[in-house]
């Protein structure tokens, strides 16, 4: 059953694909993806490895350029200039796999660097907001650590804060969980729930189905590079419609 | 963004400005009345001292090798004070200039010893002197880097010290060795333009003389310095070509 | 035979002025370096294009010839080709910048390169500008990386403006040789200055070993 999620403006489309194509040499990674997201929407992307997920979504903010089709992130258009592309990244965040988190600097620094350099943001402001965030995530006391100190579920928490702290309109998550122990799971699922309770409009490529189907509004299945089934979680759990979407439920549940 | 199109095109803008306002001191005259026949003239001379200087560099590499094997093996050694004597020759060498090393070998070993050499006995002895501290570094590391079991089975199964060394510990260390003593050996080739401070005859020695002589040091050094850069070149390439090699058969 | 410390004494003071000679050329010739290799850097990082070739053709070919041969070059030529005249000590600070940006500009890039490319993903995907991501992101940890070899370049560095005595820089091997000539006291002047040479350059090799073991601790690689 899906839980209403509130909507800051209920039909404005936050993410609008159309035929996105997307080659590495002779091998088609995305052969023509159209979809759309509207804003406070949850999207679950989930799939086979390989089938293209990630590199949909990196497409979205531009870490991978399209050869053919377009998209448009908040009205600006892909492919863009690097102006464009720099103005959907303050927009849109990004929480990585493998955290990425600049392990050179405190997690304070960590948080404050890009408002403070993309926004414009006083130190001050952007400590405060670093705090808050941090505290929203459930780690405010380790602002100061950095983070080989800290746990992997605290340093994804870190990162998604520090996405956060941009006040982007969409977040992308690329298999946050994967690289994770499985006890450390829940803490970074339950602040991912929280955030999609808060209204956030979030794309996520994950294997968590539970979470897929208790929090998203739609799921998405993308195998070789297409998009083969967009639908509603009981619908994509209990009425499969696609020969490989089968195949791929049967072996994951 | 403004900022990655800067770099990229920093370094050539920079040069190309720089390169214009040089332009205006260049003595285009001296440039177009460049006669570089007189390298062709001298060629045999200059051949003869190439020759000298691939000689010098095969010297520096067999007799560098040798020794440095030798110290290596004596490094191994459960005596302590010999183990730091090759220690303190190795770091004695590899932290002072090699011309430094040269004309101290030249001209004050001679006053402690009585015997004076000729330069190019001081260019061989002070070169090897230096591969060898070199190369003990490179076969230690190399020696170090075979599996302490296989020198406990040889030990095990009785094999003699010499067989011991030979057949189990040398061959997986050669190996390792390779593309660092490749390495070596064209620093040495770099090296042996440092004897011309002797005036050994090598190549670098030779051009000097040669324009001295004939007052056109431009042509002479840039061929030189060309000649130098195209072996060099070559070495490195085939260095890189025996690297691929051995870690292809590294089964 | 005596070690005649008599004439060691009497020209200490030469000896120690040539010294300053030899750190003070070293220091100008590494900061020219550093400049002329942080720009030969850049372009080689830029992968394509003109900077790139630019760069690759200058830092193959002044790493591929002995550093001797183009110190006898810019000092034979140089001059007549901008028909000015320049000092040895200024042919010498040319030829070591120029050898030295060749050297740092390959030890600044694999500093670069040894940079978690993940990092600087998260760096782009957060807004950060490519001024800020090279400032916070890149360089300080690839300073960090860099380190022990760039404290083996500047022995290297040390151990080459010894070359520059053969142009007639005043440096500590020509001081050396002219005192030793002058006063036969080949032995005393000769060796002690190999000792000066050691006593600069052994802790800075000594350093570089001990950063290297604390980065492989701290990094793993």
């Amino acid at each position: 059953m899906v839980a209403e999620i509130p909507t800051k403006t209920s039909s404005e489309q936050i993410i609008v694909c159309r035929d996105v194509l997307k080659r590495f040499g002779k091998f088609e990674a995305l052969g023509g993806v159209t979809t759309t997201i509207t804003a406070g929407e949850v999207v679950c992307i989930v799939g086979p490895s390989g089938g293209g997920k990630s590199t949909f979504l990196r497409a979205i903010n531009g870490l991978e350029a399209i050869e053919g089709g377009e998209i448009i992130v908040d009205g600006i258009h892909l492919p863009g200039s690097k102006r464009d592309i720099q103005q959907i990244r303050r927009e849109v965040g990004m929480v990585f796999q493998s955290f990425n988190l600049f392990t050179h600097m405190s997690v304070r620094d960590n948080l404050t660097l890009a408002p403070i350099t993309a926004r414009g943001l006083s130190k001050d402001k952007a400590n405060e907001r670093a705090e808050q965030l941090l505290e929203r995530v459930g780690i405010g006391d380790q602002i100061d650590k950095y983070p080989s100190q800290l746990s992997g579920g605290q340093q994804q928490r870190v990162a998604i804060a520090r996405a956060l702290a941009m006040e982007p309109r969409v977040m992308l998550f690329d298999e946050p969980t994967s690289a994770l122990d499985p006890e450390m799971i829940k803490e970074v699922l339950d602040v991912m729930r929280e955030l999609a309770h808060s209204g956030m409009t979030m794309l996520v490529v994950t294997h968590e189905m539970g979470f897929a189907r208790e929090v998203a509004r739609r799921v998405l299945f993308m195998a070789e590079g297409q998009l083969l089934v967009d639908a509603p979680p009981d619908m994509f759990f209990n009425r499969p419609s696609d020969p490989r979407q089968e195949s791929f439920l049967s072996k994951i549940l | 963004m403004k900022s990655a199109v800067l770099a990229r095109y920093a370094f050539p803008s920079s040069a190309l400005t720089l390169l214009v306002v040089l332009s205006f001191f260049l003595n285009w005259e001296l440039l177009l009345s460049l006669d570089f026949s007189v390298v062709w003239e001298y060629r045999e001379v200059l051949w003869r001292g190439l020759l000298l200087t691939l000689l010098l560099t095969a010297a520096a590499g067999f007799l560098g090798l040798f020794f440095g094997t030798v110290l290596a093996i004596v490094s191994q050694s459960p005596i302590a004070v010999l183990r730091w004597l090759v220690a303190a020759y190795v770091e004695i060498w590899r932290n002072t200039p090699l011309l430094v090393q040269l004309i101290w070998i030249h001209f004050a070993l001679p006053i402690v010893t009585g015997i004076s050499t000729t330069a190019l006995q001081s260019g061989i002895i002070g070169i090897t002197l230096q591969a060898s501290a070199y190369f003990t570094e490179i076969v230690r590391a190399g020696i170090e880097a075979v599996p302490k079991g296989q020198w406990e089975a040889a030990h095990a199964l009785g094999l003699p010290a010499r067989t011991r060394w030979l057949r189990v510990v040398l061959p997986p260390a050669i190996r390792i060795m390779i593309p660092p003593l490749v390495n070596l050996v064209i620093s040495f080739f770099k090296a042996t333009a440092i004897l011309s401070v002797l005036q050994v005859s090598e190549l670098m020695t030779v051009t000097n003389r040669i324009s001295n002589v004939t007052f056109k040091p431009i042509e002479l050094f840039t061929a030189v310095a060309v000649i130098y850069f195209i072996l060099g070149y070559v070495m490195s390439r085939a260095t890189l070509k025996i690297e691929h090699v051995l870690q292809r058969s590294e089964r | 035979m005596q070690f005649d410390t008599h004439q060691l004494m009497r020209h200490f003071p030469e000896l120690i002025q040539a010294l300053g000679v030899t750190v003070w050329i070293s220091t100008l010739s590494l900061a020219f370096g550093i400049v002329l290799g942080a720009f030969a850097c850049l372009g080689k990082l830029s992968g394509a294009g003109v900077g790139y070739r630019f760069a690759t053709g200058f830092i193959d070919f002044f790493r591929t010839i002995p550093e001797v041969v183009l110190i006898f070059w810019v000092y034979s030529c140089l001059p007549l080709l901008l028909s000015v005249r320049i000092s040895s000590e200024g042919c010498g600070v040319i030829a070591l910048s120029l050898f030295g940006g060749a050297y740092l500009a390959e030890i600044f890039r694999a500093g670069v390169l040894a940079v978690p490319h993940g990092q600087v993903e998260a760096a782009r995907a957060l807004a950060v500008p490519t001024f800020h991501i090279w400032r916070r992101v890149i360089v300080p940890p690839a300073i960090r990386r860099m380190m022990p070899a760039f404290i083996t370049f500047l022995t290297e560095l040390l151990k080459a403006s010894s070359l520059l005595s053969a142009i007639g820089v005043g440096e500590m091997a020509y001081r050396a040789s002219v005192l030793g000539a002058k006063t036969l006291s080949y032995f005393e002047f000769l060796s002690a200055i190999a000792v000066l040479y050691f006593l600069l350059i052994f802790p800075l090799s000594m350093l570089a070993r001990q950063t290297e073991k604390r980065l492989l601790r701290r990094t793993g690689h």
